[in-house]
Parts: C-alpha cells; sequence; structure tokens
C-alpha cells in the first residue's frame, strides 16, 4: 500500500509537535522516520495508525484520504516499544485477538496463528502468558500478533531499543528479512541512526517536528542536506570546523583561532560564490581524517584521547579550543600529548552556512 | 544485639494490639459462657446462641438481619464497582471540559463529612420514596462512597499504560470493546480490591440504615446488635453480654473470614498498584 503523508502539522495545544511534514512511502517500501527524542516521529506514526488526528494536513492511503478513519478499519499492524502485548491472555490469545474481533471463523485464526507463529518461531510459546516471556520472545510475540492480520500497512515504534546489544543485531537482520520477503509497507521509528541505515529503504531525518532531509541512507551519508543531518548520520559524527574565509595568493583559507585550512579545488568554486558570506563551516567525517607527523601539514593537532575499537581506532584530537575525531587504522605510532598533523580527504569535505546550516557545497 | 533488633518491631506491634486482641478474646469467651469475670469464663454454655432458632424478644429473626446486611453490602458493592470503573476510566482516559475540576470535587466531596448531610438526604430519600428502604440506603452509602471508589480506580487505570490501549484500537477495538475486553481484565486486581473493601463498608455500616430503615423488617446485623445492647421496645432494660457477644461474634465472623481470603487483593488498595 502507498502512504502519502501531505503537509502534515500535529499540534497539542500550543505545541507543535510536527510541522507541514509531506512524505510519499511507496508500496512495499521499508523507511525509517530518524530524530532525537522528542522530534516528533511517533507522533507521525500515531497520526498514520489514526490515534492522532491531523491538525492540518492529509495522510492519504493509496490515494484516498484517511484522515477521519478509526484505527480498527486501517488494517494496520503496529509494534509498540513496549510491545503492549496483552497480560492477561496468553501468547496465542495475543496473536488471536485482532483476528477474534474481525469475526473471523476459528479454523481460520487457528490457521493463521500457526503460520505466523512458524515464521517467528515462536510455536513452543503459544501457551504462555507475556509476564512469562523474555524481552526478545515478547518482542517476537509483539511482530507476530502485527503480521497475523496481514495488515497493509506495519508501523514499528522503535522495537528494538528494550532488547540488548547482541539481540537488537539479530533482530534487525530478522524484521529486515521479513519485510522484504512479506513486502508489507513499513514505516519504522527510531533514535539509532544505524539501526535506520541498516534497515531501511529510504530515511526521513526529523528535528523538533521538521523534516530535515528524506532519502536513501547513502545519500544521508554522503550528500547531507544541513549541518543536523550531517551530524546525526553516521557514526563517530561528522567533525565541524567554523572558520572565515581569507584569500592567501590564489589559494582560499579557512582561518580560525590558531589554525588555518587551505581549501582543495574541488571547494574553492563554491566557496567564490559565497564569499560575501565570510564565516562558513567545513565539516569533515572523522574517516576522512589522516594524521601524520607534524611537520607534514599545516594544521598541527594535540592527541587527546586515543579509544581503540578493534578494527580501526578513535583518536580525539585539540586544536587550540577545537576538539576533532580522526578514525585511523590500529597501527599508528602516536600516543596521548604527541603533536601530529591532520590531512582531510579532499575528496569528502562539506561547507554549511553558519546561520541557516544548509549545505552550501560538497568536494 | 542483632535478635534484640530483629525482635523489637514485633515486641511493639504486639503491646500495640494488644488491646485489640482482648477485645475479641473477650468476644470469644463470652459468647460461650453464661457470666464472664474479666476474661474468666464462668462455665461453658450455648445458651447465648438461642436467637440463632428463635427470634430474642420482639426483633425480628436475626437471619432476616444477616439477609438484610448481605443485601445491603452486595448491592451497594455492585453498584460501586460499576459506577467507578466506568468514572474512573473516563476520568483516567479522555479529555474533557471541566475533567481537572470535576476530579477536585471528588476530593473534597471525599473529604465533606457525610454525617452533615443527614438531613438533606433524609429529605431526598423521602422524596423518591426510598425512605425505609434497601434500595436507597444502598445508593446513599453507595453515593458517599463513590469518591474513594473512583479515586483509588483511578490509581488502577493511571497504571495501564496507553500504549496497551493503542493496541487494543489499532487490533480492532472500538473505545468500548477496548475498555471492556483490554482495560477491565487489566485493572482486574483494582476490581477486587475495591468490591472486598467496599463489601467490608457496607457490612459495617451502621448510622444510614439505622436512621433511614427504621422498619424491624428492615434491620441490618449492626442495627439488630445495638438493639440488643439498648434493650428492644416493651423489654427491661436488662443487658446480656452473652447475647450480646454472641450476637458480636456473629456479626464479625463472616468478616473476618473475608478478610482471611482476600487480603491480597486488600493490601493492593493501600499498595496502590498494578503488578503485571
Amino acid at each position: 500500500m502507498r502512504v502519502s503523508i501531505e503537509r502534515l502539522t500535529k499540534r497539542f495545544g500550543k505545541v507543535v509537535a510536527v510541522q507541514d511534514l509531506s512524505l510519499e512511502i511507496m508500496d512495499g517500501e521499508f523507511v525509517a522516520l530518524l530524530g532525537p527524542s522528542g522530534c516528533g516521529k511517533t507522533t507521525v506514526l500515531l497520526t498514520v495508525a489514526g490515534i492522532y488526528r491531523p491538525t492540518q494536513g492529509w495522510i492519504r492511503f493509496d490515494g484516498k484520504v484517511v484522515n477521519d478513519l478509526p484505527p480498527r478499519d486501517r488494517n494496520i499492524g503496529m509494534v509498540f516499544q513496549s510491545y503492549a502485548l496483552y497480560p492477561h491472555m496468553t501468547v496465542y490469545e495475543n496473536i488471536a485477538f485482532p483476528l477474534t474481533l474481525r469475526r473471523m471463523p476459528r479454523a481460520e485464526i487457528h490457521r493463521r496463528v500457526m503460520a505466523a507463529a512458524q515464521l517467528l518461531q515462536i510455536e513452543e510459546l503459544l501457551d504462555r502468558r507475556p509476564g512469562q516471556l523474555s524481552g526478545g520472545q515478547q518482542q517476537r510475540v509483539a511482530l507476530c500478533r502485527a503480521l497475523a492480520k496481514e495488515p497493509d500497512l506495519l508501523l514499528l515504534d522503535e522495537p528494538l531499543s528494550n532488547l540488548d546489544a547482541r539481540l537488537r543485531l539479530l533482530a534487525r537482520a530478522e524484521i529486515k528479512r521479513l519485510q522484504k520477503e512479506l513486502g508489507i509497507t513499513t514505516i519504522f521509528v527510531t533514535h539509532d541512526q544505524v539501526e535506520a541505515m541498516t534497515m531501511a529503504d529510504r530515511i526521513a531525518v526529523l528535528n523538533q517536528g521538521v523534516l530535515q532531509q528524506f532519502d536513501t541512507p547513502e545519500a544521508l551519508y554522503t550528500r547531507p542536506a544541513n549541518l543536523f543531518v550531517a551530524e546525526f548520520i553516521g557514526s563517530p559524527p561528522m567533525n565541524f570546523l567554523e572558520g572565515s574565509l581569507t584569500v592567501h595568493g590564489s589559494a582560499l583559507r579557512l582561518t580560525g583561532p590558531g589554525w588555518h585550512v587551505t581549501l582543495p579545488e574541488g571547494l574553492r568554486s563554491c566557496a567564490e560564490a559565497i564569499r560575501d558570506r565570510d564565516r562558513l563551516i567545513l565539516g569533515v567525517r572523522p574517516e576522512h581524517v589522516r594524521l601524520a607527523s607534524p611537520e607534514e601539514g599545516e594544521l598541527r593537532a594535540e592527541v587527546y584521547v586515543i579509544e581503540p575499537l578493534g578494527r580501526d581506532v578513535l583518536v580525539n584530537l585539540r586544536v587550540g579550543s577545537l576538539r576533532l575525531r580522526a578514525l585511523v587504522p590500529p597501527s599508528f605510532p602516536w600516543k596521548v600529548g604527541d603533536i601530529v598533523s591532520l590531512h582531510f580527504d579532499s575528496a569528502h569535505l562539506y561547507l554549511f552556512d553558519p546561520h541557516t546550516g544548509v549545505l552550501i557545497g560538497r568536494s | 544485639m542483632g535478635k534484640i533488633r530483629k525482635g523489637a518491631p514485633y515486641l511493639i506491634l504486639m503491646v500495640l494490639s494488644l488491646p485489640l486482641l482482648l477485645l475479641y478474646a473477650w468476644l470469644f469467651i463470652g459468647a460461650f459462657s453464661p457470666r464472664t469475670h474479666g476474661l474468666i469464663p464462668e462455665g461453658f454454655t450455648l445458651s447465648n446462641w438461642r436467637f440463632l432458632f428463635a427470634p430474642w424478644g420482639n426483633r425480628p429473626s436475626i437471619w432476616v438481619a444477616a439477609l438484610n446486611s448481605t443485601l445491603l453490602a452486595g448491592g451497594y458493592t455492585v453498584v460501586l464497582l460499576l459506577v467507578s470503573s466506568t468514572a474512573a476510566y473516563a476520568l483516567s482516559r479522555l479529555s474533557f471540559r471541566g475533567r481537572r475540576f470535576f476530579l477536585m470535587l471528588v476530593l473534597i466531596l471525599h473529604a465533606f463529612p457525610s454525617i452533615t448531610l443527614l438531613i438533606a438526604i433524609f429529605y431526598v430519600l423521602r422524596a423518591l420514596r426510598l425512605y425505609d428502604t434497601l434500595i436507597g440506603v444502598a445508593l446513599v452509602k453507595t453515593a458517599l462512597e463513590l469518591p474513594l471508589g473512583i479515586w483509588v480506580m483511578k490509581g488502577f487505570f493511571d497504571n495501564v499504560s496507553w500504549d496497551i490501549e493503542m493496541a487494543a484500537l489499532i487490533d480492532g477495538c472500538s473505545r468500548l470493546q477496548a475498555w471492556r475486553r483490554v482495560m477491565i481484565p487489566m485493572v482486574r486486581p483494582g476490581i477486587a480490591a475495591l468490591a472486598v473493601f467496599a463489601f467490608v463498608l457496607g457490612w459495617n455500616e451502621f448510622l444510614l440504615p439505622y436512621i433511614y430503615m427504621p422498619s424491624s423488617r428492615n434491620w441490618t446485623l449492626s442495627v439488630f446488635i445495638r438493639s440488643v445492647t439498648a434493650g428492644g421496645a416493651g423489654e427491661i432494660l436488662f443487658v446480656n453480654y452473652g447475647v450480646i457477644a454472641a450476637a458480636g461474634l456473629f456479626y464479625v465472623l463472616p468478616v473476618l473470614l473475608f478478610f482471611l481470603f482476600t487480603q491480597r487483593y486488600l493490601l493492593q488498595i493501600y499498595a496502590g498498584g498494578v503488578k503485571g
């Protein structure tokens, strides 16, 4: 089913939870709503579910406006962060509950419950009550209940955040596989960018109720629309250097207190175009920072903290009052307190407008 | 040292509850002996229990009074549960104009001394032709205890997560179905607790039946016992403590048994929580 959110605004009293949001979700697509807590992503989900009514704007299912359709008539499956299993029913009854409400014949209910239980491998739990299950099992039951309805739309509200790290990794892959296998249009709410990046076809990044960018994970990573997306997507987050633009001969430099960086060719044209703006923010991801001995480069930094991550080492660096991060191979010779020079990969640099946060250009 | 420290709370509790225990002991001993000197009985007799088989003086049979007490406590409990579980759900879950005001009003009503309403209630009951009826008294008792019932039930509804209710709505329930099939089962411990609490309260009620049901055919056990202590109409004022003790024991026994089996529900009212 195709889901269109058109110019959706949702207010609670004077608080604007979602503002003028438009999203077009294709049939069978897996879309993540990503943002920090309180950004309005759960509000969007509950409005699509029909629990909240839009203050303004429209929700369409396959082109039909459903603003006034009660939740029970929307044929939606939903998994809550708390799983929201009915504690007074057994697992079987939980899964069968939505089907019973539709007055489905008992044999058909049984067939569907068993099929869904088999899909999620919870057949041996059917007689238990939710209170007797582990978190991972409860999550499976909740997903099973949502899927047994054979919904047109699956809504997942942070379904992984109550699982421990190992289980989360498993569930992540499992949900992605199921979604592709069943081809159900799915909206997934999360504050974890790794979850969103790994699972979704497209990600809508929200901040304070406003859509920042709606694109594929690769595009969000390589072409972030603004500072917020650039910082939110990618782990560890992008480094930002704010400075003013100065001309040195034929070269353009970004200069800050105690440091300067010569902008590479690729960024010159866009930097020149906005020269009157004077101040700029240069963005570079930690994985695109290389360290060398201090005499080799113009930007020198002090090694501040070293965090081994196994495959890489995350080095925290100090340039005057700036804190930067570099992700480097583990075979690096420096120790805390050493002075090194920083080299930015000239093919992966970003320039942002410090006032609006908008991306001006990238190399 | 450790032993003394552990034992101290028990010792204090025992000393404090001693007067109560002595009262119960007297009740029990007195009910089975012709006379007592303090707690020392003067022989054993069952004659104090005559009232079980024959009317005592010109009073109605104690079984009629027991039936009245049961009807009053039971009826009042049922109505209280129905009204407070619906009202509490609305106050806990729905947003409507005047909700906060209503909640405060309910709280104030709970704090209001109901004895000041006695005369007004008399007029209301008479106007409704419910004076001297069990239904009338049951309704008055319900009205007076509703604030408590609503607040207790609201606490239980508040503890049910919104997620569960939303899940029910998405799973195909109407609001009413969600209330009946999901919310009510989840607050069942609260309903049980309130039911026990209300029944005991209704069983123990004395003032309302005494004032609003003067006819002896409507007497509840509490009124019956009062009549034993005071002497009935036309009787010489001779107080038979043995009979009072026996009638008292008869009165208190169902409550004690009830408590024994339901105390774990009752505790939830005071603990005030739902355990998943």
